[in-house]
């Protein structure tokens, strides 16, 4: 595996450098015992030791960095493309419709990671999702204010993990987070990520009611279920920090039914056709609404609370996908599972974590995963777009699992300095 | 040689039971899979079908059971315990090897050997190759040992904690070491990577 046979077809794994995924997908394609490339958005530091099995791709710049994917693959045969994060999707599918490789289409795909243009097609379809309006951010903010229903929730068209996604219930909540989010739209990071995305503000009808998490694959465009998370914190706003996913949902059968039918009618409507998808959807009187769709996996470390058959990890079974390897089994574990990721309460510089071992020791929990150094930066949503960390526990029913992730984080305790103060809260 | 406690072995011959009605498919025995040396070293059990050895597997008995395991992971995998364990805190399969110890690094416990000329040569990619270029995200690789042509190091600066750590690894520090020395057969890294620093890369969205 560690040499370059240039015969061999191989994987080319799109990675945000930042991306929580790497190691999971790369301990996949190990197993898989597949000849992996992997392209980043950065240099790798031993990329020329790597010999061939590292590129640096602008994976926002979709037309230079497919043609140099094309280029690579002419000396190196490419059998799948796979991107593991939001922000490689879309040059995957790029690279893979050049390439002739089984994929999604580049429009649905891109349809998928625009939310403006997902609340388009899903409502040209019919399929249940917020009624919504598309604003320049430089409209004033008074003059949306007056054109808008309450409540409603503001966002930027391309971010994820609810970063910018913010409530207003009344037009002076609605300026002040129109200008919060204008300024997360200013920061260049965002703006190049963005392109111009990035000079628009969605801004949809708020959605009362609980919410799910359905992670599912797609497979010659038919959708297979694998898993229903139920978030059992209630996300109501101003700001929508997700925190605890637990599978199998507790909903009954015949509503996750539901859930899995109108979500195979947003796919569809989509055009989404391989990998794997992502959904989040609202529950409440009026029926069951597709909130976000992405032609991704869940994100974070939150896979790691799922194993299919006898083992298999979530990242293997979308590998095996892209690859054509047969998978024997979609069917989850019995156990129920579930993760909490750690919210960040206030910003500051994280200075201390208290409590790991006394956490690790509730029954149930498996692991805690602190992601954030002490010493570095910490930012709540709405600008924040990063976890303290992920707290993973695994049990017989989905409410011991969820009671086990609520005291392990009770006993947890992160001290933030202002910035610029050093050590000490 | 593999130990499978009394409760596992009680477990995993319900499982096969369960296994083999539910599929109607005949259980030959049970595939222990290296699923991944970093930055966490952790297997994968697998009920294998009958006939479906893999190419490049080994199959070792233990107590009655068939363990199916990859040729090159026979060494590091020879000394391992399959427990399981059911208590409050927890329940599941557990796998133990005495030549990992986690969180903290899988140091061989005999002397490191360093001075072997395989070590040497080793040594020699990691201090002309590998750490002039991870130095440019401030990072470097020691090496810990090598042991029957298995090299094993550990990651600092930078490199602890990465979030590409295994890429840096598998793309770069394998491929590398390989490439100058053919007789590893492979490297483990065996960091502490959750008490990492300051990481070069550090994930999020």
């Amino acid at each position: 595996m560690d040499r370059v046979d240039l015969e061999r077809p191989a994987l080319l794994l799109l990675i945000p450098s930042e991306s929580y995924r790497t190691a999971d997908f790369m301990n996949a394609a190990e197993r898989l015992g597949v000849d992996v490339v992997v392209a980043s958005d950065e240099r790798q530091a031993l990329s020329e030791a790597a010999g061939g099995k590292t590129l640096t791709l602008d994976f926002f710049n979709l037309k230079e960095s497919t043609e140099e994917a094309v280029a690579f693959a002419r000396s190196r045969p490419l059998k799948a493309v796979v991107g593991v994060d939001e922000e490689s999707t879309l040059l995957a599918a790029k690279i893979s419709e050049a390439l002739s490789l089984p994929s999604n289409p580049v429009s649905s795909t891109a349809a998928a990671k625009d939310k403006h243009r997902l609340r388009e097609i899903l409502t040209a379809a019919s399929v249940p999702t917020p009624a919504y309006q598309l604003f320049s951010i430089d409209e004033p903010p008074e003059e949306i204010a007056q054109k808008v229903s309450y409540p409603c929730v503001l966002k930027p068209t391309f971010l994820s993990a609810s970063r910018g996604v913010i409530r207003a219930n009344d037009p002076e909540a609605f300026r002040a987070a129109f200008l919060r989010l204008l300024q997360i739209l200013k920061n260049p990071e965002v703006r190049r990520k963005g392109g111009a995305a990035a000079k628009r503000i969605l801004v949809e009808r708020y959605i009362p009611g609980r919410e799910v998490a359905l992670e599912g694959l797609l497979r010659l465009g038919a959708l297979s279920l694998l898993a229903l998370f139920d978030k059992p914190d209630p996300l109501e706003g101003p700001f929508f920090e997700e925190t605890i996913y637990v599978t199998p949902s507790r909903l009954s059968g015949s509503i996750q039914q539901q859930i899995l039918k109108i979500t195979e009618r947003a796919t569809a409507a989509l055009g989404l056709k391989e990998g794997p998808i992502h959904a989040e959807l609202r529950l409440n009187d009026q029926g069951i609404w597709v909130i976000e769709l992405a032609a991704r996996s869940i994100g974070g470390l939150c896979s790691r609370t799922l194993r299919f058959g006898v083992g298999m990890s979530l990242e293997e079974i979308i590998l095996r996908r892209a690859l054509g390897i047969p998978i024997e089994s979609l069917e989850r574990e019995k156990r129920a599972a579930g993760v909490m990721m750690i919210p960040i309460q206030k910003a500051g510089i994280l200075a201390d974590v208290e409590g790991v071992a006394e956490a690790k020791k509730v029954p149930l929990i498996e692991e805690v995963t602190i992601m954030i150094r002490r010493g570095q930066k910490v930012i709540p949503l709405p600008e924040g777009r990063r976890y303290l960390g992920f707290i993973f526990a695994r049990g017989e029913r989905p409410e011991e699992v969820e009671a086990a992730l609520r005291e392990a984080n009770r006993r947890l305790a992160f001290v933030i300095a202002p910035e610029g103060k050093g050590g000490s809260s | 040689m593999i130990e499978i406690t009394d409760i596992a072995k009680k477990r995993i011959l319900a499982l096969k039971q369960d296994q083999e009605e539910r599929q109607e498919k005949k259980v030959e025995g049970l595939r222990l899979v290296v699923k991944g040396m970093a930055p966490n070293v952790e297997y994968g059990l697998a009920f294998v079908e009958e006939g479906k050895k893999e190419p490049g597997e080994i199959v070792v008995e233990t107590d009655g059971i068939k363990v199916f395991m990859e040729e090159k992971h026979r060494s590091f995998l020879e000394e391992v315990k399959i427990d399981f364990i059911n208590n409050l805190e927890r329940n599941g399969f557990k796998v133990d090897n005495p030549k990992v110890v986690l969180p903290t690094p899988e140091i061989p416990k005999s002397p490191p050997d360093l001075e072997s000329p395989l070590a040497k040569a080793v040594q020699k990619v990691i201090e002309t190759e590998i750490n002039p270029a991870v130095r440019s995200h401030g990072g470097y690789i020691t090496l810990i040992d090598v042991k029957e042509q298995i090299v094993y190091i550990q990651m600092g600066g930078g490199c602890q904690g990465c979030g590409m750590a295994s890429v840096t690894l598998k793309q770069g520090v394998v491929t590398a070491i390989r490439k100058a020395v053919p007789e590893i057969v492979e490297v483990l890294d065996a960091t502490d990577h959750a008490g990492g620093k300051n990481p070069y890369f550090t994930p999020g969205k």
